[in-house]
C-alpha cells in the first residue's frame, strides 16, 4: 500500500526499454517515483518489494503470460490500480477487473496523464 | 341228283336264299353238274354274275390257270367235305380281284345235292392290313425317334408301350415294364402329383397336364395324360434343365432386385452406360442429384445430358478406353440448370470378345465440399493475414509509443516556435502512423466479419479463434452477425499469446 508521506510510486512493466524510458520521463515529470521491470517474471516481486501506487503493465511480456502475472499480482495486492497497455487494439479480459484500466499504444500524453492521475487518486483518496 | 328247280325249292323252303340275299359277301349255289343255280345280290353287284348269264366252266369267277384246282375243291365238296381257297376273279370292268372262297356241301337226306359257296373280296382287306401295318411301323418309328417320352397304359394301369425316350426318362427299359403295373413298378408315383393327375384324367375323361418334381428320379417332369378307349396315353417331358434354368433365373432376378435396392440406397449416383454413353441404369441417388428420373435418363446420352463442356468428358472417355478405368473431377449439369462438381470414377468392362461392353460410373457430388474447401482456404489466408497484421501492429505501436510520448513531452518544454512545429510534425506523424496501423488491422480483420448460416454442418474455428461459416444451402435460412471484431471482455476469451 502507498506510503502517504512520499511521492506515489509507479511500477512500469514493459519489455521495450524505450517505452519504459519515455514513460519514466513522463511520470517523473509529474512527481511520481518510477520502478522499471523488463521481464514478466519479475513483475510480482517488484510489486511486492516496492508496494507501488500503480502498476503500468504491458499485456505481452516475455517471462510470463498476462493471465499468470495478473493473477499473481492480484493475489498480493488486491486493490492495486493497474493500467494495461497493449500494442493491439483488442481489450484483454483482465481489463474488466476492478481497479484496472486499459489503453492502446501509442497513448497520447494527455490521456496517459489523466488515466494515471485518476487511478492514483483512488489509492491516495482518504 | 336233284334238278335245279328242286334245289331252288330247297333253298327257298329252308329260308337260306332270304338269309344270304343281302349279305356283304358274295353267296352262290352250284349244282353238282357245276351250273350256277343261285347268286345273291352282292355277287351280282360285284361280279355281274347271275344264274342266267353264267356260263361253264366257272365263267369269270375263276381264273383259267386256277380252274383245275377249283375243280378239285368242288369235287371234294361234292363228296361232303368243306373247302377253303383263294383265287382271282375278274370284275366286269376287267380288273382282277382276289377273293377268299369257302365251299360247303348242301345236304338233303344225308346226300350232297348242291354246293354252297361264299366269296369275300380280300383285295381291300389286305390293302387295309398293309396300310395299317405301314402306319403302325411309321408311328412306332416316330415315337421311337421323338425327343419326348410316350407311355401307354392299359385300363388296369399296365404298361403297354414306352418309347426309348420314355425309357430314358423313367430310367427303366421297355422289357422291364411292358405288361407290368405302373403302381407296382413305381410305387412312389401312386400318391404323387403324377399319380393323382393320371387317375383324374381317366376318371374325368379329359386331358390333365402337370409339371412337378419327381424325387425318386431326381427330375422335374411335365406329363400330359390323355385318356383313350384303350387306357391312358402319357406324353412325358424331362424339364429338369428348364426348371433349373428357371429357378436360377428367379434367383438371379432376386439377387438383381436386392442389388438394385442396394444401389438405390447408395448416396452416390451410380450410372451404367453402353460404350456409346447411352444410359442403361440410373439409381435413385442419380435421380436425387441430377433431377432426372430413371425413366427420363435411361436411353439418353450421358454426354449430352450431364455435360455442358465436352472436352473434360471426352478426355476421360479416351483414358477409360485406354486404361480400363478413370477417376477425376468433372463439372456436370443438373435438370435444374445448376452446375455441380462430381468426383467421378469410371470402369470399363469388356465382352467375351474383348470389346468394350459397359461403362460403370460412380459419381459423388462434392460441390459443397469444394465450396467449403475454398471458403476455408480463404479464411485461412485471412487468418494468416490477421495474425501478421496483429503482430506488425503491436511492434509498430511499440515503436510509435516512445516517438509520440517523447515528442509531446518535448513540445511542452519547448519555447522555440520552429522546434515546436517540428515536434508537432513528429507527433502528427506518429498519430497518423497509429491510425494507419488501426486501418490495416481493420482491413485485415474484415474477412473475419462474415455471415453465418444456420446449417447442420456448423462452422470452422481457426487457431486465432475466428469463426468461418460454411456456405449457404439452398433451403437454409441465413442470418448475418459479426463473429469477431473489437472484442468485448465479457464476450470473447483473450488470446494472450497474440497480444
Amino acid at each position: 500500500m502507498a506510503d502517504r508521506g512520499r511521492n506515489p510510486t509507479v511500477v512500469i512493466a514493459d519489455d521495450d526499454a524505450l517505452i519504459r524510458s519515455v514513460l519514466r520521463a513522463t511520470l517523473e515529470g509529474e512527481g511520481f517515483r518510477v520502478v522499471e521491470v523488463g521481464d514478466g517474471s519479475a513483475v510480482t516481486s517488484a510489486v511486492a518489494s516496492c508496494a507501488p501506487d500503480l502498476l503500468i503493465l504491458d499485456v505481452r511480456m516475455p517471462g510470463s503470460s498476462l493471465a499468470q502475472t495478473f493473477a499473481e499480482v492480484r493475489a498480493g495486492a488486491t486493490d492495486l490500480p493497474i493500467l494495461l497497455l497493449s500494442g493491439q487494439p483488442e481489450v484483454p479480459l483482465e481489463a474488466s477487473s476492478p481497479q484496472t484500466r486499459y489503453l492502446s499504444k501509442p497513448v497520447p500524453l494527455t490521456q496517459l496523464r489523466s488515466t494515471v492521475t485518476d487511478l492514483i487518486s483512488r489509492t491516495t483518496r482518504p | 341228283m336233284m334238278v335245279r328247280s328242286q334245289i331252288l325249292e330247297l333253298l327257298h323252303t329252308s329260308g337260306i336264299d332270304r338269309l344270304v340275299h343281302d349279305l356283304p359277301d358274295a353267296m352262290f349255289v352250284f349244282d353238282l353238274a357245276g351250273s350256277l343255280i343261285y347268286a345273291n345280290a352282292q355277287l351280282t353287284a360285284r361280279l355281274g354274275v347271275t344264274p342266267e348269264n353264267y356260263s361253264l366252266p366257272f365263267g369269270s369267277l375263276v381264273a383259267a390257270e386256277q380252274r383245275d384246282e377249283v375243280r378239285a375243291h368242288f369235287a371234294a365238296v361234292a363228296r361232303g367235305e368243306t373247302a377253303h381257297y383263294t383265287n382271282a376273279a375278274t370284275l366286269p370292268d376287267g380288273r382282277s380281284v382276289r377273293v377268299q372262297v369257302t365251299l360247303m356241301p348242301l345236304l338233303h337226306n344225308d346226300e350232297v345235292v348242291a354246293i354252297v359257296g361264299m366269296a369275300r373280296d380280300i383285295e381291300e382287306l389286305e390293302a387295309s392290313r398293309e396300310i395299317r401295318s405301314a402306319l403302325e411301323s411309321r408311328l412306332e418309328s416316330i415315337l421311337n425317334s421323338v425327343s419326348d417320352g410316350f407311355l401307354f397304359f392299359s385300363p388296369d394301369w399296365r404298361f403297354t408301350y414306352i418309347n426309348p425316350r420314355g425309357e430314358a426318362i423313367v430310367q427303366r427299359s421297355a422289357s422291364e415294364l411292358i405288361g407290368r403295373s405302373l403302381w407296382e413298378e413305381f410305387p412312389e408315383a401312386e400318391d404323387s402329383g403324377f399319380g393323382l393327375a393320371y387317375r383324374r384324367a381317366v376318371a374325368e375323361n379329359h386331358t390333365v397336364t402337370l409339371r412337378d418334381r419327381y424325387e425318386p428320379l431326381g427330375s422335374w417332369l411335365e406329363a400330359s395324360a390323355y385318356p383313350t378307349p384303350d387306357g391312358l396315353a402319357v406324353y412325358l417331358r424331362d424339364v429338369t434343365a428348364e426348371e433349373d434354368s428357371r429357378l436360377q433365373l428367379i434367383a438371379s432376378e432376386s439377387r438383381l432386385r436386392s442389388l438394385g435396392a442396394l444401389l438405390d440406397v447408395a448416396h452416390d449416383a451410380i450410372i451404367v452406360r453402353d460404350p456409346h454413353h447411352v444410359i442403361q441404369y440410373w439409381n435413385a441417388a442419380a435421380a436425387r442429384i441430377y433431377g432426372w428420373s430413371a425413366e427420363e435418363a435411361i436411353g439418353t446420352s450421358a454426354r449430352d445430358l450431364l455435360y455442358a463442356r465436352h472436352d473434360e468428358f471426352d478426355e476421360a472417355t479416351r483414358r477409360v478406353f485406354a486404361d480400363g478405368h478413370w477417376r477425376g473431377e468433372l463439372a456436370q449439369q443438373t435438370k435444374w440448370g445448376d452446375t455441380i462438381i462430381a468426383d467421378s470414377s469410371w470402369t470399363l468392362t469388356l465382352d467375351g470378345q474383348g470389346e468394350p461392353e459397359t461403362l460403370f460410373t460412380v459419381n459423388t457430388n462434392i460441390t459443397d465440399r469444394k465450396r467449403e474447401e475454398a471458403i476455408l482456404l480463404r479464411a485461412q489466408r485471412l487468418d494468416s493475414l490477421g495474425t501478421f497484421a496483429g503482430g506488425l501492429a503491436h511492434d509498430l505501436n511499440n515503436v510509435l509509443t516512445p516517438i509520440l510520448t517523447s515528442a509531446q513531452l518535448l513540445a511542452e518544454q519547448e519555447a522555440d516556435p520552429l522546434r515546436q512545429r517540428l515536434l508537432s510534425s513528429i507527433e502528427s506523424s506518429a498519430l497518423r502512423g497509429a491510425e494507419m496501423i488501426r486501418q490495416v488491422l481493420s482491413f485485415a480483420r474484415a474477412g473475419w466479419k462474415a455471415s453465418e448460416c444456420r446449417s447442420t454442418s456448423g462452422s470452422f474455428w481457426l487457431s486465432s479463434g475466428s469463426c468461418v461459416p460454411l456456405p449457404c444451402r439452398r433451403t437454409s435460412r441465413c442470418r448475418s452477425r459479426s463473429v469477431i471484431g473489437r472484442r468485448t471482455p465479457s464476450a470473447i476469451a483473450p488470446n494472450f499469446s497474440r497480444c
